[in-house]
């Protein structure tokens, strides 16, 4: 029987199943007594069929709210019963959890604070990368070949596939939409300059970071702050081994040297794409294109997009192991980690791309 | 609480018949026959690989065995509904060993999140429950807000018991209480459980290594080996056994200690 109560001249009388959870149903009925015109409540538990520390608790808040009242409250239970009500007499008082919503301004402020700060554990991340890396530079014998192989292997190798599937899609897209507006001008035939300029110097270089940064940026940043929470980061330290030298500068070379190779391949993707639509579309065949390239200055947006690579990679790199290495509380931190690790790296990329669309502006490449 | 066990002393808490789990092409239990009476604290032992995890995670249902049958006052939890299955669990409280608190929710959250997800009552009672439980785990009210990468590991098995016992729950399942405690926050815990098991009428069944804890607050060791219950019965028993896995567990402890 479901946990009920008899209210008749200052007696309550309870009945039924006073347990978790099904008890909690008699709780608004409880709130909602009168207290008000009595002088003694008389508590009876002698018809309970069973009653665990929820229901204690109920009809000791009821007592507490009657004696609070002034009025004079007794209890009519078994040894059982009293015995688990004086378990729950006493709360301790909850700690003062106000909430204070903050104002706007102090988020704001907040928000800037945390973000100064994290710049500057980036920066003292970059120093820090940096001061490893440089002596290494002079020494390169020392270089761990083997964690260079399987970094590169993992960054670039295993990136192929999405990388070139990816580009070659994306060149056949932009082939469709330039050559939509071209014909209404007649001017198909400069369809390959056009695709050269905006697939070599901007979306091959782009598209690559930006997979990249999704890709790598995340594993790095799992890898490392899996080691952190395992100890493993503290252990090479303890061991005399630079987790710098032994984590972070091979994947940092690793990416430096894959993206540029990966930005070749979607740039070669992205052209194939737009040469099987311009050879469906417009019969111009693979030969008739390549043949209009060198007139289109395809090989200086070639380097211009190159150029961009290695500096993508140095920022993927480093945001990626940088999250990795300041996770705490524990795997929950590494999932954050992650997650941020991603937003950063494409944010930087798009940045960086923007950057440079400026510079090369200025200087009038 | 436990009055309606008291008064059918017929009905053991745990009923466990030919009892049968397999991994992968190893038989884990052949068929493992034993009964736990309401209020008892038990002590489930046996060297490692012995089972103990696997009968512990069988007999919460978090796992499906090959074959028999588990009986919790005296209803079947083999092979029925996830819904009538999360009903039955409501009796039993589970204390993992590594305490097994959600990360994102502070202490007081993580004791009150069963309160608040199965039942209706207003957050000021789920709040005063969940320190009362706080409380009774030895807890002191101003840890309520932390998070559990703020806690030491003897405060994160002391929340994670507060919130096995939330729902006051009538048997509490216990995986290695005292591992990696220091062994006088160990001694400390396992009166704890004893005290808690008295004043709740809780039945206990503890996965245990700390061969003090199961002499201090054990009524009943069960040795687990070969796939079956090689031995039940009290721990000053055991060293005596004429099975010699049995006699090895307790009599090499034994020395060591006293040496």
């Amino acid at each position: 029987m479901d946990a009920g109560f008899n209210m008749q001249e200052g007696r309550l009388q309870c009945l039924g199943d006073w347990r978790l959870p099904a008890v909690a149903a008699v709780e608004p009925d409880l709130d909602a007594l009168s207290l008000a015109t009595l002088d003694a409540l008389t508590i009876d538990t002698s018809a309970v069929e069973a009653l665990d520390l929820g229901g204690a608790r109920l009809l000791q808040r009821l007592r507490e709210r009657a004696e609070a009242a002034g009025i004079t409250t007794a209890l009519e239970a078994g040894d059982a019963h009293r015995r688990l009500l004086d378990l729950v007499a006493d709360v301790p008082d909850a700690l003062q959890t106000s909430v204070r919503r903050p104002s706007l301004l102090a988020i704001i402020g907040e928000h800037s604070i945390d973000h100064g700060r994290e710049l500057k554990g980036f920066l003292a991340f970059v120093g820090e990368t940096s001061s490893e890396v440089l002596p290494r530079l002079f020494r390169p014998w020392t270089f761990r070949g083997r964690r260079l192989i399987s970094e590169l292997e993992q960054t670039g190798v295993y990136a192929v596939p999405i990388v070139a599937l990816l580009t070659f899609l994306v060149g056949m897209v932009i082939a469709y939409q330039l050559s939509i507006g071209l014909q209404s001008y007649g001017a198909t035939i400069f369809l390959p300059e056009l695709l050269t300029t905006t697939i070599l110097r901007e979306l091959g270089p782009m598209i690559v970071a930006i997979v990249v940064a999704g890709r790598t940026a995340s594993s790095f940043a799992a890898q490392l702050g899996t080691m952190k929470i395992n100890e493993e980061i503290d252990a090479l330290r303890t061991l005399g081994i630079s987790p710098f030298d032994m984590m972070v500068l091979p994947k940092f070379v690793a990416l430096l040297i894959a993206l540029p190779l990966l930005t070749i391949l979607a740039n070669v993707a992205g052209m194939l794409g737009g040469v099987v639509v311009t050879w469906i579309a417009h019969d111009q065949g693979l030969g008739e294109f390549l043949g209009r390239l060198p007139q289109g200055m395809g090989v200086r947006h070639l380097w211009l997009g190159l150029a961009k690579a290695p500096v993508f990679a140095a920022m993927i790199a480093l945001i990626g192991c940088h999250q990795g290495l300041r996770v705490e509380r524990g795997a929950e931190g590494v999932g954050r980690a992650t997650t941020t690790a991603v937003v950063q790296a494409i944010f930087a990329v798009i940045v960086i791309n923007a950057a440079f669309s400026v510079m090369f502006n200025v200087l009038g490449l | 609480m436990n009055q309606d066990a008291q008064s059918n002393q017929a009905t053991a808490a745990i009923r466990v018949r030919r009892l049968m789990n397999r991994m992968g092409d190893t038989l884990v239990h052949d068929g493992l026959d034993f009964d736990i009476q309401a209020g008892e604290i038990i002590g489930l032992v046996g060297g490692s690989g012995a089972g103990k995890t696997v009968l512990l995670r069988t007999l919460l249902a978090l796992r499906e065995p090959e074959g028999g049958s588990i009986e919790l006052f005296g209803q079947e939890m083999v092979g029925i509904g996830e819904v009538e299955l999360r009903r039955r669990r409501r009796r039993i409280g589970m204390l993992f060993q590594h305490g097994a608190l959600f990360g994102g929710l502070t202490v007081l959250e993580n004791v009150s999140l069963p309160l608040r997800e199965h039942t209706t009552l207003s957050p000021a009672v789920i709040e005063e429950l969940a320190l009362i439980k706080l409380k009774m785990a030895g807890l002191d009210p101003s840890v309520a807000g932390l998070y559990s990468d703020e806690l030491s590991g003897g405060m994160i098995k002391r929340v994670a018991l507060a919130r096995a016992l939330v729902m006051d729950p009538e048997v509490l399942f216990l995986d290695e209480p005292t591992a990696g405690l220091d062994p006088v926050n160990a001694a400390a815990f396992d009166e704890l459980i004893r005290e808690l098991s008295e004043l709740l009428g809780l039945t206990v069944v503890m996965v245990t290594h700390d061969l003090d804890a199961l002499w201090q607050i054990t009524h009943r060791v069960i040795f687990l080996g070969r796939g079956k219950v090689l031995a039940d019965g009290p721990v000053a028993e055991m060293n005596a056994s004429s099975i010699p896995e049995v006699a090895a567990y307790f009599s090499d402890r034994r020395k060591q200690k006293e040496a």
